[in-house]
Parts: structure tokens; sequence; C-alpha cells
């Protein structure tokens, strides 16, 4: 879940960060925002390195790094798109500033941890502002919140990357819900949650109502639904609204205050729906919250204790007593169990 | 060349010359090094003790290990395997009576593979089957005293790396021993003369302090020098683990080279060094092994 101390502290604590940037080089906001390689190619104490991303060669790759030295380096993945090169070095530069500042740590000193969620939390949150000034989000955000066309057209006036607009609009969401970058296929890109469950990378959200509209038509589309969370339950009903964003869909979903309405009441809270199922081997309809089977993705059923496999020792129906036996049960050819014969 | 090293220099030419190494061993010892596994056998090295040894087992950080040599001498406790029986076509005497546990970070480079399977042997017994061709040595036929002392100079060498050490042992207590009495950062700094972000590691636990700097805060802490020192961070087992990694061993004795160190105080170097990065990954957990890349490509470039 959200820990909205944290990110209310990382706030303040980006705020203090552009403070220190503005004293340190003034100006160099709007010139990193320009280009953030070559404003930081200028700074004397830093060095700044592009490396290949394969480099890494690991499954859970390192996008960025910063060593404080000295001297101080900063090495960048290079990544497909130039937005995301530049929220990365953003974010570097951002543990620059906060390790060379006592003023800075000192916000470090009540955190448990030695103030190490805080200072990358405060690091995402200082790129963020710097490539999305407050101003620029504010002149295309509405107060009322964002709509799906608005994040598309901030996206397109910022250069940021589609992810870091899908977390400044979040921030701006007038209710619980979130904001979903979808790919062509209906999987879920990103996805920036206020206040209600987070939804899992990579999921399937294509056929659902809104999205599902979208993706058969023009990418624009409004309307009801309930996002898919594992197994297939669903969440309480949205409001939602998609635009197309160059290949992806950006997805607006909020309970209540949609943006794009008028007048939207809060939608009725049914809270997460557990999957729907008809046991395969005893016939019975039930719903479940559990855990599917990692292979035939049906939860056990709580009338037999079984998912959907196939029963490893394959069972006769006797014709005696109607009850499922292991074949060891009968006799060659016999319809009935040895206990019937 | 000067010509007072002009003849042994031939000669060594000369003998070089006429060696054949096998393909299969010039394959593996110049291949970038992997992590071990059994039947292998290794160039073993630690300061100054160098050891060929083939694995019999493999743990998280060490391997079990018996001394090579090439049939010469033996002892009762020695297998005596056929040329035909490793990748090295040499006749190899392993001396199963020595084997101990090795850390990772001494095996060096790979240099062969046995081709027959080891017996099971869990305990001190010596295994009961052997492999094809392959005898249990005697002292007999030797000359004792040569044998006594070559199996000597073995057993240190594998004692020599089995003890090898290089991770800090501290309790890593300090971030508590420091905000108990009150020491914020800045001050710390002032205490020791460091550097921001030096101080911040300090602080966190994530960078260790010199004797001299323990000293130095002992006495404006009022405590003893050793019970500041005995504070000092340990490393994330994952840490050491990824350093320990031959592939390593490389790029550890790179950065030994260009900061005019040792290889283990490089190693220490490393390994907090990658502790401390600020490292933006995708992923919950800290990925180490993508970490250590990253301070390598930054440190080594």
């Amino acid at each position: 879940m959200v820990n909205y101390i944290l990110a209310a502290t990382a706030r303040n604590q980006a705020t203090a960060m552009l403070a220190e940037l503005e004293t340190h080089a003034p100006g160099a906001a709007q010139r990193l925002a320009r280009s953030a390689f070559t404003e930081l190619q200028t700074w004397p104490e830093l060095t700044v390195d592009l490396v290949p991303e394969a480099r890494t060669g690991s499954r859970c790759s390192v996008a960025g790094a910063y060593d404080f030295g000295p001297p101080a380096r900063i090495s960048v993945a290079d990544a497909a798109s130039r937005a995301r090169r530049d929220f990365t070095a953003m974010h570097e530069l951002g543990h620059h500033l906060q390790k060379n500042s006592f003023d800075l740590m000192a916000a470090f000193e009540s955190q448990s941890d030695g103030g190490l969620l805080l200072e990358d939390a405060a690091c995402d949150t200082f790129a963020a502002e710097i490539l999305l000034p407050t101003p620029l989000v504010d002149h295309h955000l509405d107060a009322a919140g964002p709509t799906a066309p608005d994040i598309v057209e901030l996206w397109r006036a910022s250069g940021a990357s589609r992810m870091a607009v899908c977390v400044r609009a979040v921030q701006h969401l007038p209710a619980p819900g979130h904001i979903l970058l979808l790919d062509t296929g209906g999987q879920v890109v990103f996805a920036a949650s206020h206040g209600l469950p987070p939804l899992r990378r990579g999921s399937f959200q294509g056929d659902i109502p809104t999205i599902a509209q979208a993706r058969a038509g023009q990418g624009r589309a409004d309307g009801r639904t309930q996002v898919r969370y594992r197994d297939g339950i669903l969440g309480r009903e949205l409001h939602a609204q998609t635009a197309p964003m160059n290949g992806y869909l950006v997805a607006v979903l909020v309970t209540d205050s949609a943006p794009w309405r008028t007048f939207t009441p809060p939608t009725k809270d049914t809270g997460p729906q557990a999957g729907e199922y008809i046991c395969e081997h005893c016939d019975e309809e039930y719903r479940s919250f559990d855990p599917a089977c990692p292979v035939c993705r049906v939860p056990n059923c709580p009338e037999c204790g079984r998912c959907s496999c196939p029963a490893r020792v394959s069972e006769h129906l006797c014709q005696g007593c109607f009850t499922l036996h292991p074949p060891a049960m009968f006799a060659d050819g016999a319809d009935r169990c040895l206990d019937c014969s | 060349m000067n010509p007072a090293q002009g003849g042994a220099y031939e000669r060594l030419v000369a003998a070089a010359a006429g060696l054949k190494v096998p393909d299969a061993v010039r394959e593996v010892a110049t291949a970038p090094p992997r992590d071990p596994e059994p039947g292998q056998i290794w160039r073993a090295v630690w300061e100054r003790t160098i050891q060929l040894v083939v694995i019999t087992a493999v743990d998280d950080d060490t391997v079990h290990a018996i001394p090579v040599s090439l049939e010469r001498f033996a002892d009762t406790d020695t297998l005596l395997l056929p040329a035909g029986a490793s990748t090295l076509e040499q006749p190899l005497a392993l001396w199963w009576g020595l084997r101990l546990p090795l850390p990772w970070y001494v095996l060096d480079r790979q240099v062969s593979q046995l081709t027959v399977p080891l017996p099971a042997s869990t305990g001190p017994a010596l295994p009961h089957e052997v492999p094809p061709g392959a005898t249990w040595g005697s002292a007999a036929p030797r000359p004792a005293a040569a044998a006594a002392e070559y199996r000597g100079v073995l057993a240190d060498s594998l004692a020599e790396l089995s003890g090898a050490r290089w991770a800090p042992q501290g309790s890593g207590a300090l971030p508590e021993l420091l905000q108990r009495r009150g020491i914020n950062i800045k001050q710390l700094a002032s205490h020791l003369h460091l550097q921001p972000p030096q101080a911040l590691a300090v602080w966190r636990g994530q960078a260790p302090l010199t004797p001299e700097q323990a000293e130095t805060l002992a006495a404006a802490l009022g405590l003893g020098a050793d019970e500041v020192l005995t504070a000092n961070p340990a490393l994330p087992a994952l840490v050491i683990h990824e350093l320990s990694r031959p592939s390593r061993r490389p790029q550890v004795c790179a950065l030994a080279t260009r900061t005019a160190t040792s290889e283990p105080d490089a190693r220490r170097r490393a390994a907090f060094g990658i502790y401390a990065l600020a490292a933006r990954q995708e992923g919950s957990t800290a990925d180490w092994g993508a970490r250590a890349d990253r301070y390598f490509e930054l440190h080594l470039r």
C-alpha cells in the first residue's frame, strides 16, 4: 500500500532539493528540463556516463547509479527512450544533492532506516518536479482532476516519459482510483494507484468494459468498469475514461468526481468480487478468493477440495454404489467395484 | 634483453615451445571465470599461496577441495588418476586426506575438468570405490622424506587457502551507538573531518571506521576505541557472496591495481562501495549482481 507519510515527507524534501539546486546552480532546473545530460556534463564536480543497458546483464536491471566518489559519478543505462534516461539522470542528481548537503540530510535523522527510503522517494519526486514543473502540470491538468486527453496533452507538452506523467497525474486524482498505461494488447504497462489496491504490471485488462470499447474503436471511450485483480477478482466499479497515447492507451479510473462528467456520484462500493467457478469434478458452483492453481488457473472447490487439474489417478464410477473409485477397486473389465461385485 | 638473463630466458622459451597445452585446457583457462562446479580443477590463489585443487562439492560460499599435484609424490590417502581422467591429459595425484573447505574467493581460474566421476565420500573415511584405472597411493616406492615434506607443503597451502578472510566482522551497531549518543551526521563529519557523503555512509552503517577514526570518535564519545571499532558495519551475506564469485576476481584485482592496495583491501572497498551505491532498479529487492556490475563500471572506467 502507499505510504502516505513517506510520500508527503518526500514531497517536502523534493521542495528543499529544488531550493538547494537553485542555490547551487541558478537556473539549472529549467536547463535540466530541456536536456538533462547537456546540463549535467557542465557540472565540474560530476562525471556522467551513459552505459549500455545490456551490460547490466541481469534480470532485474539497474537503470542508474550514483557513487559519491570522490569524484562523484553518475551512470545511466542507455534506455530506449530519452525521457526515461532523463528521469533516471535527474533521480541520480537527487542523490548527489542529498548526499552533499547537511541541511538536506537532516530529514534522514528522524527516519528509522536512516532515511534510505526517503532519499530514494525524494529523488523520484524531485525528478518528476524538474521534468514536469508544477506550472506546466497545472496548465494541463484541471483543478477538478486529470482527464485522459489532459494527460496525453501534458505528455506531449513536457517531453517527460509516459510513466512520469502517469505518476504526476495520479497525484491530482480527485478521488480514489488509478491511472493505467496499457499496450495495444490490453496489458498494463504501468499503473499508478491512489487509495485503491495497486494493479500488477503486466496484468490483462483489455476485455473489461470501457477499455475493450476503446481498443475496438479509436482509443477514446468513457463509461463504468471494474478492474481485474489476481485470479479474476474484480475491484469496485469505477468511472473510466481512455485516450490514445501514441501506440498506448491511457485510462483514468475513479470512484467518483470524474473530471470529465458534470456530476458523478460515488459508485456502489461492492468491494473486491471473487471469481465464479463451476467445479470440473463435482459440478459445484462456487466463488473463491483463494489463490488459483498455477496449472489450471482455478482455485480449489470448497466442496470436493479439488481444482480443475485432472486427477493423478484415473477414477471410474461404480454402477453399483455410484461412487468414484480408483482403478484398483475394479476387476479387469468390471463396471462394479470390488465392494459391489 | 639483459645478456646475463639471455641464457635462462632462451632456455625457458625453448622449454615452453616444447609444451602443448591441450585445447580443452586452453579453452577453460582463457574463458571468463564462472561459478565453481564439482569435478572441476581450479588454480586457487590467496596472497602468495598458489595451489591446484579439484572441487568435490559446492556450497553457497565454500567449496570442498582436494589438493592436486602431478603424480610424483603420494601417500596412502592419495588417489592416483590416470592421464585420461582429466582434460590435463596428465596422471594426477589427488591428496584426498588433505581435503578442506575453501571460500569461493580463493578460486582464481579453472584450468581443467575431470572426465571421470569422483567417488562419493562425505565423511573422513576414504571411499571404497574408485574410478576406472585409479589406485590409492602407497608411501613405500617413493623417497619417504621428500614425499612427507611435499605433503606438508600441500597441507600448509590448503590451510592457508582455507583460512583466507577478507570480510569485516563488525557487529553493525554503529548507527545505534551514534544515535544513542546524540551524534548527528554533521557532528560526525566534524569529529572525523569527513566529507558529507562519507559522513552519511558512516552514520547509516554503510561504511566502516578505520582504527584511527574509531580512536578519534571514541575519545569524543568517552568510549573505548575497541568498543567503537567492534560496532563497525557488517556486510549483507548476499554482498559478500556476490564479491566472492570467481567472475568478480579480475575486477577486484583491477581495482587493487588502480588504487594501489592489496586484494583484500580492494575487496572490502568494493563491497562497501556496492553496499552504499545509490542505484535505481526495477524490482523490490536489491539486485546485488547488477549493483556490482555498475560499481565496477564506474570505478574501472
